[in-house]
């Protein structure tokens, strides 16, 4: 490993992962001078389980749920902030504990925002513009993760708010929250959370901090989300999935956000393909071009994705591949959700050179136009 | 938005739960008590403790509680359950009522749960660990054998704890746990 010159890492949030972690949150809030929170959960089918399992593991504690929401949330746009903010407030609550991931998780911290900056949270968009500690909030990740929720920033109205302050204080992972999720949530999440990872360790501004999550993200995916994946019941597996995911996110919130990433949204966006199967793809192609084109994978990247076996038993120079064959071996794992290119999800080319065009407008870090046609036309032919 | 249909929720009791721990908590307490008039290692732990010591060990935030003193003999005293008016130098709560189960029923041993953060020590670390240790030979003397293992950090040798030493220890305990003296 390499010894940096420079860097900078936030390590934000507290983990609390395992068994009866949710009986962990009433000490934790008591800790940050907090007894009467908000607790936000995504509704729809199958809502009662969380709201249920969370209300019973307050039980026999100090703290009192000030108001209990379990609407419907689209997406986070400032309405819905707005309507929550005022819940907040007229219930008298001091903290935030939400449920779930997605657009839930950008809406509870905009609420925080609002609350505590005490003006509308699209206005806070941008780097850096929140100026205090926000109110304690704790994350229970349920199902869908975007793989933001754990990281610095949130988004209002398709804008985004980056601030130190917008990591949750603490993440809370419990079997009875992850074991509920569906496969397809399941799969999304992970593949997210491995293109997070990944881009997060190859990036320039990779360091020991970044490469202790990302890797630790990496070996939890490699060895879990098969399982995972096929049996989302499993609780061992949807633990070790969304610890990958809290990881990953650490890790990318402190990196800028790469290729895969840009090039992803950007497709998901115009052909409504999962961004977490545009990821996948993607980040499997930008390896494949690394190699390609000799650029090398560090040794400890290629232990995290091949796993101590698979690398030791490969030569020096056959480390990058096998690391790359894990991947790939664990994509033929996945039994069968996962496609073999872009092609087969109909993308066409034109949309590929668009993608192309939105990702590198998008991209703040100036990414190279040619690297992504290769990158993306390499994960629409499959090779 | 109607506010009304999100109403608050003020927290529910698990009470056969803390009937159970309260029973354990009463039983570990008053063989505390015993064991340190049977045992040497625990009558030893209690003379290197500080006069007029006492501990709370309970769960986190509304008890049940157990409260052993140390009297002016060095012996252990259990002092009940009740912590209010008197004055406790190290309180050992546990941070829930479901990882007091886990640990009162053996599925985490106290060292194990320790370990994980489970409890909050307020008070000198060191007693605290002077407390777990004697906590482990209670449980030695309280559990058989194969349950003990699960309790405690390491059970002990033969050459430490004798099988003669133990089972006339355990009944001794046990008379004397019941009886309250």
């Amino acid at each position: 490993m390499q010894s940096p010159n420079f860097y900078e890492f936030l390590g934000r949030p507290k983990m609390i992962s395992g068994k009866r972690a949710l009986e962990q949150i009433p000490v934790e809030m008591e800790g940050y001078g907090a007894g009467r929170p908000l607790v936000l959960i995504q509704g729809g089918p199958g809502s009662r389980g969380p709201a249920d399992a969370i209300t019973r593991a307050l039980y026999d504690s100090s703290l009192v749920i000030g108001a209990l929401y379990d609407g419907a949330i689209a997406g986070s746009t400032s309405g819905i902030a707005n309507e929550l903010a005022g819940l907040f407030r007229a219930r008298k609550c001091d903290s935030i504990i939400a449920i779930g991931g997605g657009a839930l998780v950008d809406v509870a911290k905009c609420v925080n925002m609002e609350v505590t900056e005490k003006k509308p949270a699209r206005t806070l968009a941008g780097e850096g513009r929140i100026a205090r500690e926000l109110k304690p909030m704790v994350l229970v990740p349920v199902a869908l993760v975007s793989g933001n929720e754990a990281a610095n920033r949130a988004f209002i109205d398709g804008l985004a708010c980056i601030s130190d302050f917008l990591s949750p204080d603490v993440v809370v992972i419990d079997h009875r929250m992850t074991s509920t999720a569906e496969t397809g949530p399941t799969l999304y999440s992970g593949l997210i959370a491995l293109a997070h990872a990944l881009e997060a360790a190859i990036s320039v501004s990779a360091n020991p901090m970044i490469d202790a999550y990302a890797y630790a993200s990496l070996r939890l995916l490699c060895e879990h989300l098969p399982v995972a994946v096929k049996k989302p019941s499993d609780k061992k597996s949807s633990v070790a999935v969304a610890n990958a995911a809290a990881l990953g996110a650490i890790a990318f919130s402190n990196a800028p956000a790469g290729m895969a990433h840009h090039l992803a949204e950007a497709l998901a966006g115009g052909t409504g393909i999962n961004p977490g199967i545009c990821m996948g793809l993607l980040v499997q192609a930008l390896l494949k071009a690394r190699l390609a084109e000799k650029k090398g994978i560090r040794e400890e990247l290629c232990l995290a994705l091949a796993g101590p076996e698979m690398f030791s038993a490969a030569p020096v120079s056959g480390r990058a591949k096998a690391a790359l064959g894990a991947i790939d071996g664990m994509f033929a794992d996945l039994g069968g959700m996962m496609p073999g290119s872009l092609k087969e999800l109909g993308v066409t080319q034109e949309r590929l050179d668009e993608a192309v065009r939105e990702a590198v407008k998008a991209s703040p870090s100036k990414l190279s136009e040619k690297e992504c046609r290769a990158v993306i036309g390499r994960a629409w032919n499959g090779k | 938005m109607n506010y009304d249909s999100y109403p608050e929720i003020k927290p529910g009791r698990k009470t056969i739960k803390r009937i159970y721990i309260a029973v354990m908590l009463f039983v570990v307490g008053r063989a505390i008590q015993a064991a340190c008039r049977v045992d040497e290692t625990v009558k030893k732990e209690f003379k290197n403790l500080k006069d007029g010591f006492a501990f709370a060990l309970g769960v986190h935030p509304h008890g049940p509680w157990m409260i052993v003193g140390r009297d002016a003999k060095g012996r252990a005293r259990y002092l009940g359950w009740n912590p209010e008016g008197k004055r406790i130098p190290l309180t050992m709560s546990i941070k829930s009522v479901e990882s007091a189960i886990l640990v009162f029923t053996f599925q985490e041993s106290t060292s194990v749960a320790f370990a994980r953060n489970r409890f909050v020590v307020d008070g000198d670390l060191i007693d605290a660990l002077a407390v777990v240790r004697v906590l482990d030979l209670v449980e030695v003397y309280l559990l058989p054998k194969l349950i003990a293992s699960l309790a405690v950090k390491r059970y002990p040798k033969w050459s430490e704890l004798s099988p003669v030493r133990k089972h006339v220890g355990r009944i001794v305990i046990y008379t004397r746990t019941l009886l309250g003296f």
